[in-house]
């Protein structure tokens, strides 16, 4: 094992991470956005600011981790990518910006049609960027963005069939690990009819996800050969089924309304989906030609790079875990609210 | 106008340290003419122009909703007896000790 191979372990780690904690604020904001009119969807939408408010974008530290990594580690591979497939993360990013500001305009906002446009750009946004940051990754799957400087097609290279996929497939299983995160946060709140709101759309999404799954699996096998092979063989095909057994755990489990370990069967789900994509191309960087090996940068660089990971993951994971534990415990939003309802002592409107 | 002025300085050294390189991107290592992306210039100035756009009704969205909340916390102020009280923290805080005496 070579320090590339670790390094290339770690940032894929840091996908999955970016796919779970991302991925539950996306799903999210597609909740948001489909929980209906101004006074059908306004307690789903209390919901939703009330568990997103606290840990409001902290998990864009994953992304950030996995560009640095990337541009560090295996530069080769980050010029290829931007610069073939500059327009989808482009797209991604503008999607992830607006959703930010959508989302923290809105909570201010007390005009019903402001607050149904910031709700629309909020929602909007959710599902625009996971679905072209994936398909950015289809269209590394698929072979699809070759090495150097602009060498890949700036539109197939993340349009394509399996880029499709990839971008559905991240937006659903973004929709289901948020429905499982919801359904926890309304039993911690107390509401059992929004635990029954967000149970039945983790049921709903659950069930998108094995379709997209499914179909999504056909697709690959006419449209990148050697994905599908790596999918349906091996630590690929062990991951699969690990995703297959936790995400119908999670159903079990949310439907007989035992939600302890929800969350960690939904995160061992989202997570293993990506580790099956990154062992089905295990050990190419960009299938078919450039190898982990290949694309590595400096030896030096490489054991610095992962000298600097330990230490961040000594600073960064206590303050994470602190976070996440308050959160869950309730106690950082609890904060939150004595601060509005003191700021909005006598709102001008209900 | 310190705040405007402060924010000059700061781009104007960044101009200066930028300029200031040419022709290197990397000093020593790299030339810009070999770090320059193979994209046309037409794609950059389109995904700059999104950008710009995008920032600009961020900014828009968000200078106006200070201005709303600085009505919305104004109006509230107003039937809040004494000076001593302590009044919802934001921007119209300074003027309402000047309305008060008036």
């Amino acid at each position: 094992v070579t320090a590339a191979d670790v390094v290339a372990a770690v940032l894929l780690l840091a996908i999955a991470a970016y796919a779970c904690g991302g991925g539950a604020d996306y799903g999210a904001g597609f909740w948001d956005l489909t929980a209906g009119d101004e006074d059908r969807g306004a307690r789903p939408r209390a919901l939703v600011d009330h568990a997103m408010a606290p840990v409001w974008e902290v998990n864009n530290v994953w992304l950030v981790f996995v560009l640095i990594l990337t541009w560090t580690g295996f530069p080769r591979v980050f010029e290829a990518v931007l610069s073939t497939a500059w327009a989808a993360v482009v797209l991604g990013g503008v999607g992830l910006v607006l959703r930010g500001a959508g989302f923290a305009l809105r909570k201010p906002t007390r005009d019903r049609v402001r607050r149904r446009r910031y709700t629309v750009i909020f929602g909007v946004s959710s599902i625009v960027a996971p679905f072209f940051f994936a398909a950015v990754l289809g269209g590394v799957a698929s072979g699809r963005i070759p090495v150097g400087n602009r060498q890949g097609h700036p539109v197939t290279s993340w349009l394509n069939p399996t880029s499709v996929v990839f971008g559905v497939l991240a937006v659903t299983a973004s929709a289901f690990i948020a429905a499982v995160f919801l359904t926890s946060d309304a039993r911690r709140d107390g509401s059992s009819d929004l635990e029954a709101w967000a149970g039945r759309r983790t049921v709903l999404a659950a069930t998108a996800l094995a379709v997209v799954a499914v179909v999504g699996l056909v697709v690959v096998r006419f449209d990148a050969r050697p994905l599908f092979d790596g999918l349906v063989s091996g630590w690929g095909l062990a991951f699969v089924l690990v995703a297959v057994v936790a995400t119908a755990a999670t159903v079990w489990l949310v439907r007989r309304r035992t939600l302890r370990g929800t969350r960690l069967t939904a995160i061992l789900a989202v997570a293993s989906v990506v580790l099956a994509w990154g062992a089905a191309q295990w050990p190419y960087l960009l299938p078919p030609t450039l190898t982990i090996d290949a694309g590595a940068g400096d030896p030096d660089t490489l054991r610095w790079l992962l000298i600097v990971t330990g230490i961040a993951v000594v600073l960064v994971a206590p303050a994470l875990a602190l976070l996440y534990r308050l959160d869950l415990g309730d106690r950082l939003a609890a904060d939150q609210d004595a601060d509005l309802s003191a700021e909005h002592a006598t709102p001008e409107a209900p | 106008v310190a705040g405007v002025v402060s924010v000059l300085a700061v781009e104007a050294g960044w101009i200066t340290a930028e300029v200031g390189r040419q022709p290197w991107i990397v000093w020593g290592q790299m030339m810009v003419a070999d770090a320059v992306t193979d994209i046309g210039a037409g794609p950059i100035w389109a995904s700059f122009s999104v950008l710009v756009v995008v920032y600009a009704l961020i900014a828009w969205g968000f200078v106006a909703l200070l201005l709303r909340m600085r009505l919305r916390w104004r109006r509230q102020d107003t039937p809040l007896p004494g000076p001593g009280d302590d009044g919802p923290p934001g921007p119209d805080r300074a003027p309402q000790p000047a309305e008060a005496r008036r």
